[in-house]
């Protein structure tokens, strides 16, 4: 049956771990050291960014497209753009 | 567990404010309170931020203890309640997050590293991760502390049969997903 083999696995790989030495310093001084961003964090802040970025784009470029698209279907609007385009700068 | 005379000392110090008792009650109880938290997030980060809660809860709520109740269930009962408290306001994008970052990681390996990899306490840490908040935390009180069903339900506040029932959903969930590794790995 699986449960003596599951409990062996997990009571392997579940054991009690020491805790870190700066611990006790996050106690003492809880203002100082909470959630002190660390490697991972910062890796994932980045990637945050970098996904919210690249959707950005995505959508820009979507947007771009479907109204030129939707332009070259009405050629009077395509030359008030270019014409409102040409005006502005 | 009930209190010796040492721990009541202790105990009773800290509700005078005695810093120094308080280190010693933090060195008798933080490989256990932090192992809790490590086990139940799987995060590193996560563990010592509830560990610290723990601890700060504890020392600021410790006059409220009554010498007469188990001080160990009471100290389960602020992590615990710390383990269900922090899940609870952890973003769901951030294990999305994550596992795209480990498969952008995972390097070619071969298939003996893979097989020595498929056990490993990260895969096992990995898929108990997967599990909902109240079977993971009976699975932690089980296999870390190695309670017994009674203790996890005074700590959970839920019956004996509501500690069994959802530690074999846990065995059965882990099982599947274990069993899967295993295969994987060859």
């Amino acid at each position: 049956m699986y449960k003596p083999e599951i409990g062996e696995v997990l009571t392997r790989h579940l054991g009690r771990v020491s805790a870190p030495e700066e611990l006790w310093e996050r106690i003492e001084n809880p203002q100082v050291s909470t959630r002190v961003p660390t490697r991972h964090a910062r890796v994932r802040a980045l990637l945050v960014l970098a996904t919210i970025l690249v959707i950005a784009v995505v959508f820009h470029k979507y947007n771009m497209t479907s109204r030129v698209s939707k332009a070259a279907q009405a050629p009077e609007a395509l030359n008030a753009a270019c014409q409102l385009c040409h005006a502005g700068g | 567990m009930v209190l010796d005379a040492n721990d009541r000392e202790v105990i009773e110090a800290c509700q005078r404010g005695d810093w120094d008792a308080f280190r010693l009650l933090f060195e008798a109880h933080q490989d256990r309170v932090y192992s809790i938290a490590l086990r139940y997030c799987g995060n590193e980060s996560a563990a010592m931020d509830i560990a610290q809660e723990t601890f700060l809860k504890l020392f600021s709520s410790i006059r409220d203890f009554r010498g007469g109740a188990s001080f160990d269930s009471w100290l389960y009962r602020v992590v615990v309640n710390r383990c269900l408290d922090h899940q609870r306001s952890a973003r769901r994008l951030i294990p999305f997050l994550e596992g795209l970052l480990d498969i952008v990681r995972a390097p070619a390996d071969s298939v003996l590293e893979e097989l020595l990899r498929a056990e490993s306490a990260k895969d096992v840490q990995k898929i108990v991760g997967t599990l909902p908040p109240e079977q993971r935390i009976v699975v932690v009180l089980r296999y870390t502390e190695g309670l017994g069903y009674e203790e996890i339900a005074e700590i959970l506040g839920c019956s004996a049969g509501t500690v069994a029932s959802r530690l074999n959903r846990a065995h059965k969930a882990l099982e599947r997903k274990l069993s899967h590794l295993r295969v994987r790995g060859g």
